[in-house]
């Protein structure tokens, strides 16, 4: 529903605005009655005779005469200023200098342009419509390959908040996901989410509960992909921020904003987007909690479907392979390709790989932590590297939290009723981490979920989290023989970031070229 | 399945609007001499002033364009006539059923012909248009 209403508001707003740009409308000619000529309110006259025509201005009539100063022709007049008159025989016209008088009666034809209100508004539907179907296409290349949207009701709006178990494109790596619901408030005392398959994919929910969790309230609390719950309290921005260029980042990860930071990239042999974070620790502090915020870019997403349709009429085959590799190969493939965003710590004896990101999509921003020990780190300085594919991930926020957790009640609740767009009840496919699911193969397919509200405990804050698990399956329809050299190629560590990073070189290099050229 | 009925069902309003709009076409006005009005034009409407009749069978001849009034059992459409018009009203002389007029007096010639670049662009859009609002509102 919420994305109709987008929709409707884009087309409604283009509509408007070629309305006006529309404004003089398409305009055809039309003959109009010698009584109307004076009232025409057109000040651009055109007298046609057998072999020429003049253009007046200053035209009166009087005596049962038209008359008018001969005048240049302006080079492009608002054809809502036009008239043309057709006067017969030429000896009617009767010149001296540069004024010209027509009988009345001699004029057999007077055209005006008017607004033809058939084709205006042909017109102005019909690029509407285009406008329309353009924002679709946009909308379906640039998802290409995504997940299941989450959306989250409350008693006046229905929000996008994200994208569900993103990057678990094979059932071996179907995964858990945590993902706060920002903008969810009881309805009816109940809250209220809709999942929905909005790409070419078939998208298969294991399950989705929502864990609430009522905490002090100047506390923030994310949940991590493990599904623990750590609250913030004291979120430190970084000292320095550097790319890996070594230039600074800062001002694009302090703040949550709309400066970002997206990869650099470099004609070089480059293949890893490296942010270098200091932060300050504080004395004593054993444990840090690192937080983010951002999310994919839609380049992984094109560059995933891209390698996708590369294996041609073998991909269904690919899909059967991937579902029979190991959990542990594919996710070693995808860190090596720098699909996930790695951390890793500064420590006495070097860098120590910590842990990653998983990836959260390009839909939507999505705050995570990871929480680690700082064994090994001496000083009074935190430094850790941010590590992803070039291009691949887009950052917005970036700090640490030394303080302990807080005490906070966390309530998991079940989902009470859940129906598809037919109405037709898939509670029991959510309830629980089994081998039911609920299974999304078609665009528009829709899941409406309720869950009954826990009582509010007094003077805490509150925030809820839908926990849910699955994995997706993205449909292609590439055609053709695969490259298999290639794609066998693509098991080497950074060999997808290279392959992204060179078409995205190609790309530019050609763009660059073809504006050269023009 | 029911979404590829309703896709079905869909494009077949969309072919059908499509074909009837091709059919019906769009028009513009072409401006010729009266001495090119295409031979397929059998009707030539001759207009002066308010009035305006319509004829068959005209020929030019000496200057001087005769028609015979009415269109006998042609039906008047946009793809089989041509108009001129005439000034001043007086040069036109009736005589029984035919009418004769100075080409002199003959100011301007003009036709409506299909614009094939108009009829499909238009044609298209209007198959965007109810696409869309079959896709909008179903």
């Amino acid at each position: 529903m919420r994305k109709f209403n987008t929709i409707q508001q884009i087309t409604a707003v283009v509509l408007s605005v070629l309305i006006l740009i529309q404004f003089s409308g398409c305009r055809t000619l039309t003959g109009i009655s010698r009584t109307e000529i004076p009232y025409s309110e057109r000040t651009n006259f055109y007298i046609h005779r057998s072999d020429t025509s003049f253009h007046i201005t200053n035209t009166y009539l009087a005596d049962g005469f038209y008359s008018g100063i001969v005048t240049p022709a302006p080079e492009k007049p608002g054809k809502g200023d036009v008239m043309h008159i057709y006067v017969a025989p030429d000896s009617a016209i009767i010149a001296v200098g540069n004024k010209i008088s027509i009988p009345v009666a001699n004029v057999a034809k007077a055209e005006i342009f008017k607004v033809e209100a058939g084709r205006t508004i042909t017109a102005v539907a019909g690029a509407a419509a285009g406008a329309f179907w353009t924002y679709i296409i946009i909308v379906l290349i640039t998802k290409g390959i995504s997940c299941p949207y989450v959306y989250s009701e409350s008693a006046a709006d229905i929000t996008l908040e994200g994208e569900l178990y993103s990057g678990a494109t094979a059932t071996p790596i179907e995964r858990d996901d945590y993902i706060t619901l920002k903008a969810i408030s009881p309805v009816d005392n109940q809250y209220k989410i809709r999942i929905t398959n909005e790409v070419q994919e078939i998208q298969n929910t294991n399950l989705a509960e929502l864990l609430v969790f009522d905490h002090p309230a100047d506390a923030e609390i994310v949940v991590d992909k493990y599904g623990v719950a750590h609250s913030m309290t004291d979120i430190r921005q970084p000292l320095s921020a550097t790319n890996a260029y070594g230039e600074s980042i800062l001002a694009e990860l302090t703040d949550y904003d709309s400066k970002r930071h997206i990869s650099e990239i470099r004609d070089d042999a480059l293949l890893m987007d490296t942010i270098s974070l200091s932060f300050d620790r504080p004395a004593n502090s054993d444990r840090a909690k690192l937080v983010i915020s951002g999310k994919n870019t839609m380049w992984l997403d094109y560059m995933f479907a891209q390698l996708s349709d590369m294996f041609g009429n073998k991909y269904d085959e690919w899909v059967k392979i991937r579902n029979r590799r190991s959990r542990e190969d594919l996710l070693q493939w995808s860190l090596d390709q720098g699909i996930p965003l790695a951390v890793w710590l500064e420590t006495n004896t070097g860098l120590r790989f910590v842990d990653y990101y998983n990836v959260p999509g390009p839909a939507r921003d999505k705050k995570d932590v990871l929480h680690f020990d700082l064994s090994g780190v001496s000083g009074d300085k935190v430094n850790v590297k941010l590590v992803s594919g070039i291009l691949f991930w887009e950052l917005d926020f970036a700090g640490m939290d030394f303080t302990a957790d807080r005490e906070m009640a966390k309530s998991v609740v079940s989902v009470e009723y859940a129906a598809d767009e037919t109405g037709k009840e898939v509670t029991p496919l959510l309830r629980a981490d089994d081998d039911m699911y609920l299974v999304q193969p078609l665009i528009n397919n829709e899941a409406r979920l309720t869950f009954k509200t826990p009582p509010a405990v007094p003077g805490t804050g509150r925030t809820v989290v839908l926990h849910s698990k699955g994995n997706y399956e993205p449909i292609r329809t590439a055609t053709g023989k695969p490259d298999m050299k290639l794609l066998v190629s693509m098991r080497q560590p950074g060999m997808f970031t290279g392959f992204a990073k060179n078409h995205f070189l190609k790309y530019y290099a050609n763009r660059k070229t073809s504006e050269k050229a023009h | 399945m029911s979404q590829k009925l309703s896709l079905k069902k869909a494009l077949k309003g969309v072919i059908f609007l499509a074909a009837f709009l091709a059919m019906t076409g769009c028009y513009s006005l072409k401006s010729v001499s009266v001495t090119r009005i295409p031979a397929e034009r059998k009707i030539l409407v001759i207009h002066a002033e308010e009035s305006s009749w319509t004829t068959t069978g005209y020929a030019i001849a000496d200057g001087i364009l005769t028609a015979n009034i009415g269109a006998g059992s042609i039906k008047l459409k946009k793809d089989n006539s041509a108009h001129i018009y005439v000034a001043p009203l007086s040069a036109v002389t009736i005589d029984g059923q035919t009418l004769t007029v100075p080409v002199r007096n003959i100011a301007k010639a003009d036709f409506s012909d299909l614009d094939f670049a108009d009829t499909i662009g238009f044609g298209a859009l209007w198959a965007l248009i109810i696409m869309t609002v079959l896709v909008f509102f179903s």
